[in-house]
């Protein structure tokens, strides 16, 4: 009671320095935190987008990017394959379902998909309101590309050429609204999907201008049943083992597995977290020393009042307590900014990610580590006071009484 | 000399010899005080005022001789003991009144219960106080924003807000002048005398003579 009273009163006439050891202790708990937080949830956020995809069977290539355009659908192909070699090596005993997607226009920087109804399949997706397509030119929505674009049944829309906003208009080719899909997630809930004959359809259209423009012609039109990707979903855990190496058996198509694809993704980004962790300790070191430089010098300009309280019957432990409990304020404080600082980048972080990659990033707070960091600020804290609050039990009535 | 009073002593001191350096160098003349009895304990600088007094609030421990306070001796308690004993029985004012500047009056008031880890027991101990003293007006105030007169009343009411056995002043008077010299201690001997306390005060100020009742004088050991 006596040393949280005296600690507050001491800390309001140094408010200054204890203001900044608390920001530089937040943010240093912020740092730590959101490494650990968010780099612990950007793997589950990765696996909710990819949904129901084992396995991206695509073109020659980095297998990453394969995962990244056509299983996360944040990248750019690569390539294109050929729909049937690629469906003949998917259709095998241990596949659930495949489903061929060909990727090349966006409406308003939303993708628009060429595929199979069996895409559905594949992420387990049911529809909201509306039917799956049976003809050309049709589209099934998902849910928040349905959302962000305003778009209901009946709708029509324009696609235009490229994977970003403001690419070429396909104006000959005016889509209509089919379906729209219930939220799942993953993001097929970003995706505009259509009969994959639909992008061939229009992309042969838009190579035959270009080739009569330029003389140059696309590989599309040398390759009529062209495709992006074609997505699998396994039957059994057992394909994990044997479908990779099936079909990067084939001259022409490269796998890649989401799950080991973002695992090693990660591990590049491990040092990442380490540097930021490391960099929220360091913070957390300044915060620490600053509040012990601090303390010192204030215990140096308090030895009057330190030995005043031994002389009214104080006991050093009761003195030495005083150092702790401004430390342990200094502590409590910086937890608290630092926590409020956590949710708010973590907050940031989300919307960011959701807007830039659509990975839907839900940090979870595991009690263990709060817990741990209290634990660690607090003795971080009380190592910062253990040498002032030593000087401090030291004070002497004497020097005071003769003073 | 030695001084007697009519009730049980409050204050006993026998034989008491202070050493400096492992050399004993001066004798505290045997005191016996009851409540509300004063004592000025006189002596030129350097004489061991300051030593005696320290010796009889269980700070210094004398080479010999015996300390009552309270019929407790005080050198015969452990140092955690000591310290609690102190702060419960003993008032204690200093030349410069050494209040915490952080604190307020009345915090500075209270910081001799906390100190003590002693409960107030009785109610409204503190206003009592503050109001006795003239200091209600300004309990919220921080100590340096008060006069020089209205600190030397808080650090008064500090010394007597447990109810102490014995006040035990220090020079209080060294640094004022004739008027607020009679003035603080007036003060201290009437508050001590209101809160049953006997009273001690270690000084070189012969104008202080005039306001205690008896008179003692340092020996200077050969």
């Amino acid at each position: 009671m006596m040393a949280t009273m005296l600690a507050f009163a001491y800390l309001r006439r140094r408010w200054g320095q204890a203001l900044l050891s608390i920001l530089v202790g937040a943010l240093g708990i912020a740092a730590v935190s959101t490494a650990f937080v968010g780099f612990d949830a950007l793997p589950e956020a990765a696996e909710r987008s990819w949904g129901g995809v084992d396995l991206v069977v695509g073109p020659k290539g980095s297998a990453l990017d394969l995962v990244l355009c056509c299983a996360l659908h944040v990248a750019d192909p690569q390539g294109l394959v050929s729909q049937k070699a690629a469906m003949a090596v998917a259709r095998h005993p241990l596949v659930r379902v495949a489903a061929p997607i060909a990727l090349g226009d966006n409406v308003e920087g939303w993708r628009i998909v060429g595929t199979t109804p069996d895409l559905l399949k594949v992420y387990r997706a049911t529809l909201a309101r509306g039917t799956i397509w049976d003809k050309p030119l049709q589209a099934v929505l998902g849910a928040r590309a349905a959302n962000a674009l305003h778009l209901k049944l009946g709708d029509h829309f324009i696609g235009a050429h490229g994977l970003a906003a403001g690419g070429e208009m396909h104006s000959q080719f005016p889509y209509t609204v089919v379906g729209v899909l219930a939220p799942t997630g993953s993001a097929l809930d970003r995706l505009v999907l259509c009969d994959i004959e639909t992008v061939r359809l229009i992309h042969r259209a838009h190579a035959a201008e270009e080739a009569a423009e330029t003389g140059i012609a696309e590989n599309t039109v040398n390759l009529p049943d062209a495709a992006t990707a074609v997505v699998v979903s396994y039957k059994s855990p057992v394909a994990a083992m044997l479908m990779p190496r099936l079909v990067n058996a084939s001259p022409e198509l490269s796998a890649g597995s989401p799950t080991f694809e973002i695992a090693r993704l990660m591990s590049y980004l491990r040092p990442l977290t380490v540097a930021v962790t490391a960099l929220g300790l360091l913070l957390v070191a300044i915060a620490a020393a600053g509040a012990a430089a601090g303390l010192m010098a204030t215990m140096n300009a308090r030895t009057r009042d330190l030995a005043l309280l031994r002389a009214l019957g104080a006991t050093p432990a009761a003195v030495a307590l005083v150092a702790f409990a401004e430390a342990a304020i200094i502590a409590l404080a910086a937890l608290a900014l630092g926590s409020a600082l956590t949710w708010l980048f973590l907050t940031l972080a989300e919307n960011a990610l959701l807007d830039r990659t659509g990975l839907l990033l839900k940090p979870v707070i595991d009690m263990g580590d709060v817990f741990r960091l209290i634990g660690f600020t607090f003795l971080v804290a009380f190592l910062a006071a253990l040498v002032p609050s030593i000087r401090a039990s030291h004070a002497s009535i004497e020097e005071l009484l003769q003073s | 000399m030695s001084t007697t009073g009519k009730q049980s002593p409050v204050l006993l001191a026998e034989n008491v010899v202070l050493a400096r350096g492992g050399k004993r160098f001066a004798r505290l003349p045997d005191l016996s005080l009851s409540p509300r009895q004063t004592v000025a304990l006189v002596g030129p600088s350097g004489c061991g005022k300051t030593t005696a007094l320290l010796a009889l609030a269980g700070v210094t421990r004398p080479s010999e001789g015996r300390i009552e306070i309270d019929g407790v001796d005080v050198w015969k308690l452990a140092r955690s003991g000591r310290d609690g004993f102190r702060g419960r029985r003993i008032g204690l004012v200093f030349q410069s009144f050494h209040l915490v500047d952080a604190l307020s009056v009345a915090q500075n008031v209270r910081l001799a219960a906390q100190c003590a880890g002693h409960p107030l027991r009785e109610p409204n101990r503190l206003e009592k106080l503050l109001a006795q003293l003239d200091l209600s007006a300004l309990r919220d105030r921080r100590v340096d924003r008060i006069s020089h007169g209205q600190a030397q009343r808080v650090a008064v009411a500090r010394a007597l807000l447990n109810r102490p056995a014995v006040v035990l002043a220090d020079e209080p008077t060294s640094a004022l002048d004739d008027a607020n010299t009679a003035e603080l201690m007036s003060l201290l001997a009437q508050s001590a005398a209101q809160s049953d306390a006997a009273l001690v005060v270690a000084t070189h100020d012969r104008r202080v003579l005039d306001a205690v009742e008896t008179v003692v004088e340092m020996q200077a050991l050969p």
